[in-house]
């Protein structure tokens, strides 16, 4: 058995040896190693986080804005005219990227009020929703030139045209079938009064997300006020 | 200060980590990790779940927007589409079904209470979908009455072999006591193989259906059943209706021969089949190609028109295996069926039909005509053979008897006792019975010499 004292001095001795160049080495490579493993696992929370965040945002500003057309052209319908038996039509304008139609959105009592909307996409790809106040003249709606305008963003976001793919609006006609755009890449008179039913191809990407968290919705949307069956 | 020093010795404060503490922290430290990642990955799964699913949710209101915009109700079928969205596939399944007063589906195969509106069911489903389906329902009514209290519907449901509906078959009905006049001509059946008469004035009708090259469970290419039709009440006349399969016929000598026959089988001009294929045998005059319901089991065919047992005339005698086994022999002798044969339209198939055959020699004294009559028996006989109370004389084709009398015609007959004539003339007038002098019988015993009955046995030593 070894004395007390000795082992207590082989102690104090070796306590006092501080850190070897080999402990050093090892220890730093340990660090390394675990410091890598925790800023990854961080990195990829981070990632993770930002994504869904991103496509949460997508969809909620998809879905706003598909519910916001959906349900003006749904109530999309025939304007009557004073002294006329032909009325207005539904749709004013219908081109890929825009639409302007008379929707019954408001009612005020027995009266059903039709609105003039207009959906465009501006220059920073944002959807923009235009109402036109109407002027009422013995219970007939009409819209002259300079009346109010609101606008307002609908997506709030972005709109990714797709490389070579649908546009945001395809018109339908009552057999299903996808009429042509004319020469100014509008709908002709003729082909807008065949109109029974939009596609809406949204392709939505919310601001200030990271790029790729694209949200896609199609949905194809019926006008039921326009009377005529629709089989397709 | 000695003192302190000595009770906190210096190796205790500066020993560092063990390598126990150490694995326990990296241990802690793994879990965590492990825990994390875990839940970045099932955030992400959720995230990416949820936009397929408003993507879902989009494509279950357009086809609700679209069941709604139909005029007539009767058009809204059940049907599945599929659509891709953002390299997802989709598919929109559409399921519909007529409900009645009592708020109970409505098949039209089976009678109830009175249409009253139709319930659509519309569910989206993708692939990697870690949730529930998509789900949208909707109701659609009429626009205008469908039925009335005075007058009832009826319901034509057309199934094919498959339980799938039979699309595009005509429907007619025709009052046969005390019903009106059917004015508005039925629609065809619809991708689900129903069709509705509406608003029919209550008596008895006969619903007959028809599309080319098609054949009920029974082989008829017209079948009609008769309704009867009760005020408010809906009455199904369901058929089974299918895409006739072609049989090609075989006549196959049973049991073998045991030398080689010196022609072909010639078999009766107007002789029946019994088509065998679950449940009562069906008869339908044989010839060489069968048009016959496309069941998936397929079919067995003899001979001769088949009677069963409790008939005023049974004629079990055609079955082979209603012959009772022949234990005089070891091993037994047994009555046996060709295998099962089935054929998908539009492909056909060749059908074994066992017969019994004999061969008859030529004459030169000018009867030309052959005529088989079978001897009735009501009673199974000592020998095992079944009984047949239905009279039957079959012809053969003209002038089948050589004249040569070292020639031979080889004749196929149903299985049963038989006696053969000639006769000068094509009605069988003056007939002259044959005997063994003339006739062998080849797939069974030979009689006596000088009999003039032929029996056909169709029992065989099991292979």
């Amino acid at each position: 058995m070894i004395p007390l004292r000795t082992r207590l001095a082989s102690l104090k001795k070796d306590a006092e040896r501080g850190i070897t160049m080999v402990e050093l080495v090892v220890s730093m490579l340990l660090l390394s190693i675990v410091m890598t493993i925790v800023v990854s696992l961080l990195m990829s929370i981070t990632n993770a986080a930002a994504l869904s965040q991103g496509i949460d945002a997508s969809s909620k500003t998809a879905s706003n804005a598909m519910n916001e057309l959906a349900q003006v052209v749904r109530n999309g319908a025939t304007v009557p005219v004073k002294n006329n038996i032909v009325p207005q039509p539904a749709f004013v304008s219908a081109a890929p990227e825009s639409l302007t139609i008379h929707s019954v959105l408001d009612s005020s009592g027995s009266m059903l009020v039709p609105v003039r909307v207009g959906f465009t996409v501006n220059a920073k790809r944002q959807l923009i929703e235009h109402r036109w106040t109407a002027s009422v003249t013995d219970g007939y709606y009409t819209w002259p030139t300079g009346v109010a305008v609101t606008s307002r963003n609908l997506s709030g976001s972005l709109l990714i045209p797709e490389a070579g793919g649908t546009p945001l609006f395809t018109y339908l006609d009552s057999l299903g079938n996808r009429l042509a755009m004319g020469t100014d890449n509008k709908l002709t008179a003729a082909n807008l009064a065949k109109v029974r039913s939009i596609t809406i191809t949204m392709r939505v990407e919310a601001e200030g997300g990271a790029t790729g968290e694209i949200i896609e919705l199609v949905n194809t949307i019926g006008l039921p006020n326009l009377g005529e069956v629709r089989t397709g | 200060m000695r003192r302190m020093r000595a009770s906190f010795p210096d190796h205790e404060r500066d020993s560092g980590l063990t390598l126990i503490e150490l694995i326990v922290a990296m241990m802690i430290f793994a879990l965590i990790a492990a825990g994390i990642s875990v839940s970045v990955t099932s955030v992400l799964s959720m995230t990416s779940g949820s936009r397929a699913r408003v993507a879902a949710t989009n494509l279950a209101a357009s086809e609700i927007d679209l069941v709604r915009s139909y005029e007539d109700v009767f058009k809204v079928l059940t049907k599945s589409t599929t659509k891709t969205v953002d390299g997802t596939t989709f598919t929109v399944r559409r399921s519909t079904s007529w409900v009645s007063t009592a708020g109970t589906d409505v098949s039209c195969s089976s009678a109830g209470g009175a249409l009253q509106y139709k319930r659509v069911n519309v569910k989206v489903e993708w692939a990697g979908n870690p949730g529930a389906d998509v789900r949208s329902d909707t109701l659609l009514t009429p626009g205008s009455r469908i039925n009335e209290p005075t007058t009832g519907t009826i319901l034509v449901s057309v199934k094919a072999a498959s339980g799938q509906g039979t699309p595009d078959v005509t429907i007619s009905a025709v009052a046969t006591a005390s019903g009106g006049a059917i004015t508005t001509t039925p629609p065809k059946t619809d991708a689900d193989g129903c069709s509705y008469l509406l608003k029919v004035v209550p008596g008895t009708y006969k619903v007959a259906i028809a599309k080319a090259g098609n054949v009920d469970n029974l082989h008829s290419p017209s079948p009609t059943l008769s309704v009867t039709v009760l005020a408010g009440q809906s009455t199904a006349a369901a058929f089974a209706y299918d895409t006739a399969a072609t049989y090609n016929v075989k006549y196959v000598a049973t049991p073998a021969p045991a030398a080689a026959l010196p022609n072909a089988i010639a078999v009766p001009t107007t002789v029946e089949s019994s088509i065998f294929g679950g449940g009562v045998p069906v008869v339908r005059s044989l010839s060489s190609s069968m048009s016959l319901f496309p069941q998936p089991a397929g079919y067995q065919m003899v001979t001769g028109a088949f009677a069963v047992e409790t008939a005023t005339k049974p004629c079990t005698v055609v079955d082979p295996t209603a012959w009772l086994d022949d234990e005089s022999v070891v091993p037994p002798r047994t009555g046996q069926l060709p295998g099962l044969v089935a054929a998908t339209p539009p492909s056909s198939a060749d059908i074994d039909v066992p017969v019994g055959v004999v061969t008859v020699k030529g004459d030169s004294n000018g009867s030309r005509y052959l005529f088989a009559e079978r001897v009735t028996s009501t009673v199974v006989s000592p020998t095992g053979q079944p009984a047949c109370a239905q009279p039957a004389t079959y012809s053969f084709a003209a002038q089948i008897i050589p004249t040569n009398s070292n020639s031979l015609i080889t004749v196929g007959l149903p299985f049963g006792s038989w006696r053969l004539y000639t006769s000068t003339h094509a009605d069988g007038r003056s007939p002259i019975a044959l005997t063994t002098t003339r006739v062998t019988v080849r797939t069974s015993a030979q009689p006596a010499t000088g009999s003039s009955v032929f029996v056909l046995d169709p029992r065989a030593v099991a292979p």
